[in-house]
């Protein structure tokens, strides 16, 4: 009664625990980081997928946003032997225009099955309304700022990385004056949409100023993507003759739409660390406790940028916003194909520009080729897509497909802007030779081996596969062969154990002595000679009986004591007693020599029961020596 | 020396009778159930009447009904790579002739109707270099319980002459050709054997889908590698996620979905 009710009990309790299993297993979810923005200001925006981790980024697009994806961010994690997993991808959004922007339902594809994010809105300001009272404060700064950055300009460096920019101001601490400080330099004040700015941020502090928990510098920018700060060496400077410690904090900024913008301000937070005025006791003293952290939070000043549009003006028709300077190499493999076979075009784009927005080459459209979606193989990552200058490299891959016999491939193509002598350029490769041949060449598609007669002949048959068989044939279990039956396993064991049976004697064998073998061999035929003798009896062959039954006897002394034995002389005598043979089994020898010589040569051939008793008496002898009964 | 002879024969006899009766249970080793081989019987001709009627769909989904009942031969493969083919699933017609011939490699039927499909396919066989053609041959002469019950036999020769060789040794020099002869075959046997189960066990699968792009990473934003015809042949390296890394007969790795391939090996 219990069970009948225990096992449902256990089934529900099992099917509650697996319920959760069950249904959470994907979820998906979209949001920003700000629900209120401004126009022209960067977002971030996550669409995260928890429960799975191999999955695509959804296309997302947001009517009245600038949209580019940035990257991935995965997260496993074990807990209590549960795993758990999740992907993020992450956008980068910016709001093109005021308002309500609703932000749509994203589609994601996991593991084959379609899900959806909620919905939601974004409110978008004007810049300028919240410019207003932003730029007040800012202008307070500015205010102040511009009284402090007289004494600092025209400063001279004497690092490396030192820039005279005009555009650099300082802000001093309270208390400090100018004894700490931070700047803000663009590599260029002028530039197109979409072109890498370089840009610095700088550190100033004397040399007699300690500076302690430095953050990163927080730059507000307005239709501008910002990639990440790079982290900042320290330099040395000399400015107004006062020598300061310089930490170079560099980014690349990309204006995403032309207009006027500042950049900035930028500001940075950080402790400084002064001598505390509290009377201490010795102890704190001794413990270094007589110095305080006293934060400080850095405004620069803000720089004015102009960013252009692209001329209209002999833009080609492939451009898609490229900007800088590139070359193009291309590797074509393999060149030498049969038609319906794949053909590889790598593309490697060098040279340095906006290689997070540029996009794959174009190949020429050919009806004799079917195309697949170009492949991004390898991109600059890190700080080294963060240079404007340094020399990147872009990888793609693109696979082909000649579907008839054609001799060249289409030609390739990328066009871009170079804002160094602003006209537009087109790299141009191809078309290229390459030889495809058709796909018939091999084998004749109509032309059928012939197996009928055991050996395949090239004899043209017919267009059809041959009809189906009338019967099933032997049917037998799947996975149940002869290999995983008992009792083939059975017979090779007893196969097996035959060969170690024939292996354990030979070897036991070869353990005799040659002497143990040749007396086994001499008392194997003695026996068989009395055998022998046995039969002479019955058959009254009386000579023949004495001859073999005295050889037999005779051969055995003989082999078995190693003598050259002729009858029972005083020699043989003599041996016999050496080898341990009593006087009296001695005589008993010699009584039955006797008695064989007397039938032998007098010619008493004597009565069968007279033979047998000599057999007898023979195999006695034997049988004697043999059991050791000698003495 | 007659009676070491006599003594010979019967201990040679003795042990023929001993390995006689523990081999008889061997080749009778498949015997099975008359009822449920009765029925599947009844299901494949019924099959049959399906594909002599043209309803090939219909008679593609009985003989699997077959094959899902764990019961399987080379007809029964042969006859549903004829059904798929009539269907229009030339892949996989190719997967269920790959299947037959490595129960039944001679059957002349199922030789003309694969070559047939790999042309019309436009499939390469893949078999450059020696061993790959040594290797194919092997599996194109016999099945793989061919090879291991022809194994049996010479093996049960090549053990009876050793065990003479043992324990008659004055009889070596008549064992002696025999028994290097047998050892010879033996060896032979064992490797084509052994070609035989590697094969067999090689995780081999054929692309069933018109035309799969082997990716480089095991997702549809990898980059595609190369492309795998409909009926190709590949060997399967590891699964991930709904996706297969398979290695083409050029040795070239590929991930693929899933769905794209279906293995050889069904049992």
């Amino acid at each position: 009664m219990r069970i009948k009710f225990a096992v449902p009990l256990v089934m529900i309790f099992l099917l509650v625990l697996s319920v959760p299993v069950l249904a959470g297993d994907i979820q998906v979810r979209a949001f920003l980081d700000e629900t209120t923005a401004e126009v022209g200001q960067q977002l971030t925006l996550t669409v995260a997928i928890e429960g799975a981790i191999n999955v695509d980024p959804p296309a997302v697009q947001i009517p009245g946003c600038q949209v580019e994806y940035y990257g991935p961010s995965t997260q496993v994690s074990v807990v209590n032997g549960s795993r758990s997993m999740a992907v993020s991808h992450i956008y980068v959004v910016v709001p093109t225009q005021a308002g309500t922007i609703e932000v749509p339902a994203i589609g994601v594809r996991v593991k084959g099955r379609a899900y959806q994010t909620a919905p939601f809105r974004l409110t978008v300001q004007d810049a300028n309304q919240n410019y207003g009272g932003y730029n007040q404060s800012t202008s307070q700064n500015q205010s102040s700022q511009s009284q402090s950055s007289q004494g600092n300009q025209g400063y001279t460096g004497t690092s490396s990385s030192q820039n005279q920019s005009s555009n650099g101001l300082e802000q001093r601490h309270e208390g400090s004056s100018d004894k700490i400080f931070l700047v803000v330099e663009p590599a260029k004040t002028k530039a197109y949409v979409h072109e890498p700015i370089p840009v610095t941020v700088k550190l100033y502090f004397r040399r007699d100023q300690e500076l302690k928990n430095i953050h990163y510098p927080e730059m507000k920018l307005n239709n501008f993507l910002l990639d990440q700060f790079s982290e900042p060496d320290q330099l040395t400077e000399v400015v107004n003759g006062a020598e300061y410690n310089v930490f170079p904090f560099k980014t690349v900024i990309r204006p995403v739409a032309p207009g006027n913008y500042k950049i900035g301000p930028v500001t940075l937070n950080a402790d400084v660390v002064t001598q505390s005025d509290d009377n201490l006791s010795a102890f704190d003293s001794f413990f270094g406790s007589d110095y305080k952290l006293s934060p400080v939070n850095l405004t620069a000043k803000t720089v004015n940028i102009q960013v252009l549009d692209f001329p209209v003006a002999g833009k080609p028709a492939d451009f898609n916003g490229a900007i800088g300077q590139f070359n193009m190499e291309v590797s074509i493999n393999p060149q030498d194909v049969r038609a319906g076979e794949p053909v590889t075009v790598r593309i490697t784009i060098s040279g340095n520009g906006n290689f997070d927005s540029i996009t794959a080459p174009v190949l020429d459209k050919n009806p004799n080729f079917k195309y697949y979606d170009p492949q991004e193989i390898k991109r600059p990552t890190g700080q080294a897509s963060q240079s404007s200058t340094a020399q990147h490299e872009k990888v793609y891959e693109q696979v082909v497909i000649p579907t008839t016999e054609v001799e060249k491939l289409p030609g390739i193509h990328l066009s871009y802007f170079d804002p160094a002598d602003q006209k537009y350029h087109t790299m141009q490769y191809g078309p290229t030779a390459i030889r495809v041949s058709s796909s018939k060449d091999s084998k004749s598609p109509r032309q059928v081996a012939d197996y009928r007669d055991g050996e395949k002949s090239d004899q043209v048959l017919g267009e059809d596969i041959v009809y189906i068989k009338a019967n099933p044939g032997k049917l037998h279990q799947a996975g149940k062969g002869l290999m995983a039956s008992p009792v083939f396993i059975g017979y090779n064991t007893a196969l097996a154990l035959a060969l170690a049976g024939g292996l354990v004697w030979r070897r036991k064998r070869n353990q005799e002595t040659p002497a143990d073998r040749r007396k086994k061999a001499i008392i194997a035929e003695t026996m068989q000679l009395l055998m022998d003798s046995e039969k002479l009896i019955t058959e009254r062959k009386i000579t023949e009986f004495y001859n073999t039954v005295y050889q037999a006897v005779q051969n055995y002394l003989k082999e078995y004591y190693q003598i050259a034995i002729t009858g029972i002389s005083d020699y043989e005598a003599d041996h016999l007693l050496k080898a341990g043979l009593s006087a009296g089994f001695l005589n008993e020898i010699k009584d039955f020599y006797r008695q064989i010589d007397e039938k032998r040569f007098a010619g008493n051939a004597g009565s069968a029961s007279d033979m047998e008793q000599i057999l007898k008496k023979a195999r006695e002898i034997v049988a004697r020596i043999q059991k050791g009964e000698v003495a | 020396m007659l009676k070491q002879m006599q003594k010979l024969l019967s201990a040679t006899t003795l042990l023929l009778l001993l390995i006689i009766a523990c081999g008889l249970p061997v080749f009778a080793g498949n015997v099975h159930s008359n009822i449920s081989t009765n029925n599947l019987n009844a299901l494949f001709y019924k099959a049959n009447s399906f594909y002599e009627a043209g309803d090939f769909k219909q008679a593609a989904e009985t003989y699997e009904q077959i094959l899902s009942s764990g019961y399987i031969s080379g007809n029964l493969f042969y006859n549903l790579g004829n059904a798929y083919y009539r269907s229009g699933e030339k892949g996989l017609a190719v997967l269920n002739y790959v299947r037959a011939k490595t129960m039944m490699p001679r059957d002349p039927d199922l030789r003309s109707n694969l070559a047939y499909l790999e042309n019309d396919l436009q499939l390469t066989d893949g078999n450059s270099g020696f061993s790959r053609w040594l290797a194919a041959g092997m599996l194109d002469m016999a099945s793989m319980s061919e090879y291991v019950f022809g194994t049996e036999v010479i093996l049960t020769l090549a053990a009876l002459l050793l065990f003479l060789w043992l324990v008659a040794p004055q009889f070596k020099r008549y064992l002696k050709i025999p028994l290097l002869v047998s050892v010879a075959c033996l060896v032979l046997l064992l490797t084509a054997t052994g070609v035989s189960i590697f094969g067999h066990n090689a995780n081999q699968a054929v692309v069933v889908k018109g035309e799969t792009i082997a990716r480089f990473e095991p997702a549809s934003t990898g980059g595609a590698y190369y492309t795998l015809k409909e009926g190709s042949s590949v060997v399967i390296d590891s699964t991930r996620e709904g996706w297969v890394l398979v290695r083409r007969l050029d040795g070239k790795k590929g991930w693929v979905p899933e769905e794209d391939i279906k293995p050889v090996k069904v049992w």
